[in-house]
């Protein structure tokens, strides 16, 4: 208790230091010290192409009359009516090309889209340096905590420059562009490395000492409570809200009731992360739970890997099944984003219902993803009051709950109070959102994830992960909490976008 | 020879990592043809891997969008 009360630990616990280090980048990002944080790019053969932006430009005297630009190629493409020429970003693929000709009926236009797609990609900007400065800030900043905190920096230090390359791998895996499109995101690969390295070869004494594993995913959690907007929640007004806020918590519950009461499943934090998983939004829930409740890295990575593999079996499957028994297009959308867990397999999923359908489940996810915060403060009180009481213990009171309390959600809410009701209002929606979120903390928070990631694989072996599979308990529990949550988000569905309870969309 | 065993299988993951590398930049990964949803997210350069809303690159165009859906 003693670290973690009085002044004292505003310097010593992690938590607090969580919090010193967000608050610091998002001052720095809203200050605009540096410029836009460096994200890999998408690349197709050649892995280098993700360290470099392209452009293609050829001339279009006159622009079509039937010229729509639309989808996410609409993001590539421009039509510059000054010059008089198509610009395309990044690189292209030949189904992307075609896919481009059908923008518009015109013949020259169509010749010309093949030409661009000809044309030799012109090397606009490199990010190898940005991406070198963002790990010597990042690093020196985390060694003043760790440094705090009464630690090595220096041994810190040489384990950190590992990770961060090992992340820097991990996001080649997911920015090849087949990859994308299954959806195997950096967790996946940086977990994957992390194990391969730890069951193989062994994680040397000195890589351990970098893998500070809940320091990177608290300080990446207050960053992402930046990005949980509140004004996101009544974006597609009563019906989105019926659907994601009224199952969301009911199949939590429902599925901390059965892990813990029907499936006697030992670990009570194992069983909550798998819950919020199912229910709110997968990894980015999982992760945000495991912190608040203290949860073992093997538990999150058992999670993680589960609702990686079934948000693509999903994605794959549900929309074959919808347009199979010729359901209501809407409803279909709202069902699979309520169900799905990552954002980036439901706008996939709901794009091959169409444009309409594509628009309702990504807002419908959007509304879910708002829960996370409320999800991970509820979870962090009831473990400070409840769970991590003894039997015998009398009952709690405020302070000592605050002394449980990890100190690191007060940044998360705090990031996301300030960022919706203070921010948002003066600055506006829109310059913060690109300006702030997605140019700096965004990516900023993604590498601290991917490394966070890269950790736990370093810190796990197999042998913790299959003692917690034994008797297939938390598989059973992520089939029935996800089958429960089929059928109660269709009903919630077909109520609120049915036009049962609220009119036809 | 324990030290020889965990770099061939450290060796032998890398391999296996490396050629999924190489089948997907060779286009050698099945993508289920025309209908299926990898095939369609390749088309129109669509990434499936943003793990929340704010990750994705088409949420101001889709939020933007909605506008235009009424309720009736």
């Amino acid at each position: 208790m003693s670290n973690n009360s009085g002044l004292r630990s505003l310097i010593r616990s992690e938590d607090w230091w969580a919090v010193w280090f967000g608050a610091a980048i998002i001052i720095v990002a809203l200050l605009h010290f540096t410029g836009k944080a460096p994200k890999l790019g998408e690349w197709v053969k050649n892995p280098l192409n993700q360290f470099e932006s392209y452009e293609r430009v050829y001339p279009l005297e006159n622009k079509p009359a039937d010229l729509n630009i639309e989808g996410p190629l609409s993001k590539h493409l421009k039509y510059d009516e000054k010059q008089g020429v198509l610009i395309y970003k990044g690189l292209m693929t030949a189904s992307q090309m075609r896919e481009m000709q059908k923008f518009s009926s015109d013949p020259e236009y169509k010749s010309a889209i093949d030409q661009l797609y000809h044309s030799p990609p012109v090397a606009k900007s490199n990010i190898i340096l940005k991406l070198l400065f963002l790990m010597v800030s990042l690093g020196l900043m985390t060694a003043i905590g760790v440094k705090a905190m009464g630690h090595n920096p220096f041994e810190y230090l040489a384990g950190y420059v590992v990770i961060f390359v090992l992340a820097i791998i991990a996001y080649t895996f997911s920015d090849q562009n087949v990859i994308k499109a299954y959806g195997l995101g950096y967790a996946f690969w940086a977990l994957l490395l992390g194990l391969l390295i730890s069951n193989t070869i062994g994680t040397p004494w000195w890589l351990l000492t970098g893998a500070r594993t809940e320091m990177f995913i608290k300080t990446g959690l207050v960053l992402l409570g930046a990005e949980i907007l509140f004004g996101k929640i009544l974006a597609l007004g009563a019906p989105g809200l019926f659907v994601a806020w009224l199952v969301t918590p009911t199949v939590i519950i429902f599925m901390f009731l059965f892990g813990t009461r029907i499936l006697n499943m030992a670990s009570k934090t194992l069983v909550i992360i798998i819950a919020a998983a199912t229910s709110v939004c997968g990894v980015s829930a999982a992760i945000a739970t495991a912190a608040a409740c203290k949860a073992k890295k093997d538990e999150l990575t058992l999670a993680v890997g589960m609702t990686l593999i079934f948000t693509v079996l999903m994605m794959i499957f549900m929309p074959i099944a919808i347009k199979m028994v010729g359901m209501k297009t809407a409803v279909g959308a709202a069902w699979m984003g309520g169900t799905i867990d990552a954002t980036g397999a439901v706008v996939a999923a709901g794009s091959m219902l169409g444009a309409e359908a594509e628009k309702i489940a990504a807002v419908v996810k959007m509304i879910q993803n708002i829960l996370i915060g409320v999800v991970a403060f509820v979870v962090a009180v009831y473990w400070a009051f409840r769970i991590e009481r003894t039997a015998d213990a009398p009952r709690a009171n405020a302070m000592e709950i605050w002394y449980r309390f990890p100190k690191f959600i007060v940044g998360f809410i705090g990031a996301s109070i300030v960022f919706s009701f203070v921010l948002i209002p003066i600055y506006g929606s829109n310059y913060i959102e690109s300006e702030i979120i997605s140019a700096s903390t965004k990516t900023i928070r993604g590498w601290l994830f991917c490394i966070a990631f890269v950790s736990i694989g370093l810190e796990s072996n197999f042998r913790d992960l299959g003692s917690q599979l034994v008797g297939g308990k938390p598989i059973l529990l992520y089939i029935c909490g996800q089958s429960f949550n089929l059928v109660l988000t269709l009903f919630a569905a077909y109520l609120a976008f049915g036009g049962i309870l609220f009119g036809k969309i | 020879m324990e030290r020889f065993k965990k770099i061939v299988k450290f060796s032998a993951g890398c391999v296996v990592l490396g050629l999924i590398l190489l089948a997907a930049a060779s286009g050698n990964i099945p993508t289920g043809g025309e209908g299926g949803v990898i095939e369609h997210n390749l088309r129109e350069k669509r990434d499936a891997t943003p793990l929340i809303y704010s990750e994705s690159e088409e949420m101001p165009r889709l939020e933007q969008g909605l506008s235009e859906i009424k309720l009736r």
